[in-house]
């Protein structure tokens, strides 16, 4: 089955006229941050990001750190981010442009299928072996964020 | 008839709107545009209005095709994020003959220009946009 070792939030400005940088959001960095202080794990099978818009998945990337600054969307093209990928895995549900995006329920969605994946029962595309998974829900333009780690038990 | 938008409601944010009034946290010294009542980077509620120069560095833009009821017409518009050096805005371009002009960096100025017209009441709402500098600027700061 699954367990959801930890999750962690903050708040950011989202607004990119207030931002010192408006390529980076910063509440899913601190977020990202927090938790991996706090579970000391950084590396992930998979991640269920945040993409309402394609150019969130790309900022969340890199705002996470596993694409270098302005590489996300090339890296998406080369597979980097798809199963056969160097991982981790983005949005193997689809994602919220894919999936559909039900405001307030989408990030709850994105656990039970970050649940199931990690279970190894999830319907679409599973994730050979998955054991470590990132979930990432947004607010908007990330004035809020919430970042979630679930594991297989 | 109905009115879509309110004219007591532009005539509160003539400030900020036509002057590109902005607030300066007394505390951290920041910009905010538009005003705020509270800084979102100190929290401190110590501002004063401060008017913001008509001129700044064009950061990036994007171009909007699906355009509203009123200004249809205009489509395709642009928004761009305009670095003024007190603080950046988020604003409409305008007088864009070649988007290929538009590259980061390239100055910008600010000129009133036609926002929308009212539908059925026929009121013309005006708001500053931003074109590339033409070396004299309808509005002096």
């Amino acid at each position: 089955m699954a367990k959801i070792t930890a999750i962690e939030s903050a708040t950011g400005l989202g607004s990119i006229e207030l931002s010192d940088d408006p390529l980076i959001i910063d509440s899913v960095a601190e977020a990202y941050r927090r938790l991996s202080s706090l579970t000391g794990v950084d590396r992930f099978d998979f991640i269920e990001l945040h993409d309402s818009f394609t150019i969130t998945a790309m900022l969340v990337l890199e705002s996470i750190g596993v694409a270098p600054k302005g590489k996300a969307a090339e890296m998406v093209a080369q597979g980097s981010f798809s199963p056969t990928g160097t991982g981790p895995v983005a949005n193997p549900s689809g994602g919220l442009k894919a999936r559909g995006h039900p405001i307030g329920a989408t990030g709850v969605y994105q656990l039970a299928e970050a649940s199931l994946q990690v279970a190894g029962k999830f319907p679409g595309v599973q994730v050979r072996g998955a054991k470590k998974g990132l979930v990432i829900s947004m607010n908007g333009l990330g004035s809020n964020s919430f970042v979630a780690l679930v594991e297989g038990v | 008839m109905s009115m879509e938008l309110s004219i007591p409601k532009f005539w509160r944010f003539k400030h900020s709107i036509y002057r590109l009034q902005a607030a300066r946290c007394r505390s951290c010294g920041r910009v905010h545009y538009p005003p705020k009542n509270a800084c979102p980077y100190c929290g401190s509620r110590d501002l004063e209005p401060i008017e913001l120069p008509k001129r700044g560095k064009l950061v990036s833009y994007t171009t909007v095709y699906a355009v509203p009821d009123g200004s249809r017409q205009y489509s395709p518009i642009y928004v761009g994020l305009i670095d003024l050096g007190l603080t950046k805005v988020v604003t409409e371009l305008t007088d864009i003959a070649d988007p290929s002009q538009l590259r980061k960096g390239v100055e910008m100025e600010a000129v009133l220009r036609k926002a929308r017209v009212d539908r059925d009441a026929g009121l013309i709402y005006y708001v500053l946009k931003f074109r590339p500098a033409m070396g004299v600027p309808d509005v002096q700061a």
